[in-house]
């Protein structure tokens, strides 16, 4: 029989009471020092955002697993991919965070197998030890099981939904019994960023405090009350000073951009403006509006919801390990440079390798894309702000964008000189005009 | 499960640690780990101790605990310094803190604080029937016994 057992709420003393009541006078409630310290690391929310490369304008989603039956890994092994695929990579992220036992169990190349596919479309995975609990912080919404890591995410007041969970072993008492009755399910047979945005847009602030409070007690006073119990137990005066509760860590994720992506592109006319106005576009300032969502091309993606109208192509890095991708690459980019091949010779080469590919562009500088149109010119086109001048370090998109804007008003046979002029992109709810220097031959 | 060689092991707990230690410690702390997430709880509870120059700590990780795999490297990653199970249930400490409750946890006799590594309690844990002293040294019977027997239901540490 431990000396101490800590709860971390009074309500645990009746269950407590109930299946070993003798064990009821070594129980001591300190609420739960893990919890604090997430609390204690609220305000870094942004800085943790910005770890996991999400933009203020993005959506974050964690994506959680439990160990064992009934885990969504066990249940749901194909969500992952899934949930990528599915979501525009420019505006929403998501990252996954395993349950420790699972790592230990199966090794990190298992994990890493498993999710493969995910991971090539952009998934970011966390460390199985720390990572986890900033990105909560971080969240928009949290897609979990019967993990604590839904209650801890429900408790810091994220959107939970459910893609798995198994009541069987759990305590209908616990605080994870009692979150898969409160959180809506995930249904795998809707699409999901609907049901994704709707569970973020309809979520009620507050929805969860009942469990949070009924779970942990003690907000913000656990370490002080350990350090009570453990330096009484010592028999030791507690050191001077209050104890105090860190902040977590930033989030060290692994992953990287996908290396293919299907875009999808809606141009509105120039003039008349009669595609834009009947997908909801409108011209700004008379300007030409491209209309974008790009999704992480994965092997078996068997069809892209696209507006009517749309143009789909697949833009692709060099970098791709798929020979059949990168053939099949309506635009060819480079985001690392290539040793002796400075930008018009690389795009050169490009195209002439990749018989298919009409835009070859050059991303390894920030701020600009220099691109070569399949039997055309060159031309560099560069992020502006709104009057025309130069944006500065702040929210670029990634420079690939650019070339996929260019692919997406040649591909309709429109005069290039246009894009001199300038044009409005909107990639999901972010605004940027884009500007093309004068073509060269 | 951490091996290290006798000798070591010896400068580490026996009478050569005046001669060898930089800083002795007035008191010995046994951080006793179950798995990775466990740890992780004890990483957050081990700042109760701060910079206290009183205290030592040493760490171990608890005989056959099914996750423990991770927990060692873990432990050597941090710098923690750890010794094996068995010299932990043999040396003099102080107190004893865990995150988890499976194992032959009463094989400890300093005073032992257990806290939860999930968000409160949660699973039931099938837990083996009988005399526990019985059970001590047999601890494949104790694990088997998890999943036969006729088991009493408990309120388990595991938070998942």
């Amino acid at each position: 029989m431990p000396t101490a057992i800590v709860l971390s709420h009074p309500e645990q003393l009746d269950r407590l009471g109930r299946v070993c009541p003798q064990a009821l006078p070594a129980a001591v409630v300190a609420g739960d020092p893990c919890f604090d310290r997430m609390r204690a690391s609220r305000h870094r929310r942004r800085e943790y955002r910005g770890a996991l490369g999400v933009r203020p304008d993005q959506r974050l989603v964690v994506l959680t697993s439990t160990w064992g039956s009934g885990s969504l890994l066990e249940r749901a092994l194909e969500l992952p991919a899934r949930l990528v695929a599915d979501l525009p990579m420019d505006e929403y992220r998501v990252v996954a965070a395993i349950h420790p036992n699972v790592w230990a169990y199966h090794g990190a190349l298992e994990v890493r197998r498993w999710l493969a596919e995910a991971r090539q479309a952009g998934l970011l995975l966390l460390p199985p030890r720390e990572g986890w609990r900033a990105a909560l912080v971080a969240a928009d919404l949290v897609v979990g099981d019967h993990g604590s890591v839904g209650v801890y995410g429900a408790a810091l007041d994220r959107p939970v939904l459910l893609a798995a969970g198994e009541p069987t072993d759990l305590d209908p008492a616990g605080s994870t019994a009692r979150l898969l009755r409160l959180a809506p399910a995930l249904e795998p047979a809707y699409p999901l960023r609907r049901q994704i945005d709707d569970a973020i847009g309809g979520h009620v602030p507050g929805r969860y405090a009942e469990l949070a409070a009924g779970t942990f007690a003690l907000p913000g006073e656990s370490l002080t009350t350990l350090r009570s119990l453990l330096y009484g137990l010592l028999g030791l005066p507690e050191p001077l000073g209050p104890a105090r509760v860190a902040s977590v860590d930033p989030p060290a994720p692994d992953g990287r951009a996908p290396t293919a992506m299907l875009v999808s592109t809606l141009v509105s006319a120039l003039a008349g403006a009669q595609a834009g106005a009947q997908a909801g576009a409108q011209t700004v300032g008379g300007d030409p509006v491209v209309e974008m969502a790009r999704f992480p091309a994965t092997a078996d993606r068997p069809w892209l919801a696209e507006p009517p109208g749309a143009d789909v192509h697949l833009a692709v890095d060099v970098a791709e390990s798929d020979l059949g991708l990168l053939e099949s690459a309506d635009v060819l980019f480079r985001r690392g440079p290539t040793v002796g091949f400075p930008a018009r010779e690389w795009t050169a080469s490009a195209l002439a390798d990749y018989p298919g590919c009409r835009v070859a562009a050059d991303v390894t500088t920030a701020g600009r894309c220099t691109l070569r149109l399949r039997g055309g010119p060159t031309m560099e086109v560069r992020q502006v702000q709104q009057d025309g001048e130069p944006t500065g370090w702040e929210d670029p998109v990634a420079m690939e964008v650019l070339a996929s804007v260019v692919y997406a008003w040649v591909v309709g046979g429109r005069p290039l000189d246009a894009l001199a002029r300038g044009m409005d992109v909107r990639l999901g709810a972010r605004h940027i005009r884009v500007m093309a220097t004068a073509p060269r031959w | 499960m951490i091996s290290i060689d006798e000798r070591w092991l010896q400068t580490l707990l026996g009478p050569e640690a005046l001669t060898r230690s930089t800083r002795s410690a007035s008191h010995r702390v046994l951080i006793v780990v179950h798995n990775v997430t466990a740890l992780t709880r004890l990483l957050d509870v081990l700042p109760a101790f701060a910079d206290d120059p009183r205290v030592r700590l040493l760490f171990t990780v608890v005989d056959g605990s099914p996750f423990g795999s991770g927990a060692a490297e873990f432990l050597d990653d941090i710098g923690a310094r750890a010794i094996p199970w068995e010299s932990a249930v043999t040396s003099r400490f102080d107190l004893a803190v865990a995150a988890g409750r499976s194992g032959d946890l009463h094989r400890l006799s300093p005073p032992l604080v257990v806290l939860p590594h999930g968000a409160g309690y949660n699973k039931y844990r099938k837990q083996e029937t009988g005399n526990r002293k019985q059970e001590t040294g047999n601890r494949k019977q104790e694990t088997g016994n998890r999943f036969t027997g006729s088991p009493t239901t408990s309120l388990s540490m595991t938070g998942g």
